[in-house]
């Protein structure tokens, strides 16, 4: 399983479920996820990028989740 | 560029942004609204974006934007449904966008995608939807003596 396939194994646990490994979250939270592991929680996505950052610079690693229900965008 | 040019003052539609009362006012097109969003990368370089306005554009995503993007990215959020114009789950990041004569600053959600089927106006590189709108707590368009202009504003005007 690569990175990414494990960060967004992570996301959508959380986004069904609002915990990963018997942590609890909120509607909102923002998680930083990095190679399947949670590295921050914040309750706005600048805290949770700047920490996510500041372990892995590069922008294509890792992954902010919001946590939240799924929400299908409408483009007309 | 005085921030109290009145609106009957407004210069022609070559100019991308006018000012009244401090909020931005861009002339609109023929037949759509289009506005410029500077975008912060993450090295601190600011790129700006002329995005066609859609409130009919909803959900938990702000922006559609080109795959050239990219540089854009401030990190990934996890992907998400779309119906309509695009269709399927779609690959989304964070971005920070900015308007400096509202002193707004967002880190909102944006769709990264192949736009190529949105038949945007020329010059076009994206489009604003309902969640960037309402950032604000005036948006619309009025007519003025030159046209028909888009405003954004926080309020207080």
């Amino acid at each position: 399983m690569s990175e990414k396939e494990r960060t967004l194994r992570v996301a959508e646990t959380l986004c069904r479920e609002f915990k990963w490994n018997g942590q609890t979250f909120q509607d909102g939270d923002c998680v930083a996820v990095l190679d399947g592991k949670i590295v921050a929680v914040a309750d706005n996505p600048d805290e949770a990028i700047a920490a996510l950052r500041a372990i892995d610079p590069d922008p294509q690693h890792g992954m902010v989740v919001e946590v939240s229900h799924p929400v299908v965008d409408v483009i007309r | 560029m005085s921030q109290n040019r009145r609106a009957c003052a407004l210069p022609l539609p070559f100019d991308p942004v006018v000012y009244f009362r401090g909020s931005p006012y861009y002339p609109s097109r023929d037949n759509s609204e289009v506005i410029e969003i500077e975008f912060l990368k993450l090295d601190g370089e600011v790129r700006s974006l002329k995005l066609l306005v859609d409130s009919g554009f909803t959900g938990k995503s702000s922006f559609v934007l080109t795959d050239n993007a990219l540089d854009l990215f401030r990190a990934e959020i996890q992907p998400a449904n779309a119906v309509g114009a695009l269709q399927g789950q779609q690959n989304r990041a964070w971005v920070t966008c900015r308007i400096p004569e509202l002193s707004f600053q967002s880190t909102l959600i944006a769709i990264v995608a192949d736009i190529s089927s949105l038949s945007l106006p020329s010059e076009v590189e994206g489009m604003a939807g309902l969640t960037f709108l309402r950032q604000f707590a005036r948006w619309g368009a009025e007519q003025s003596e030159t046209g028909w202009q888009f405003l954004l504003s926080k309020g207080g005007n």
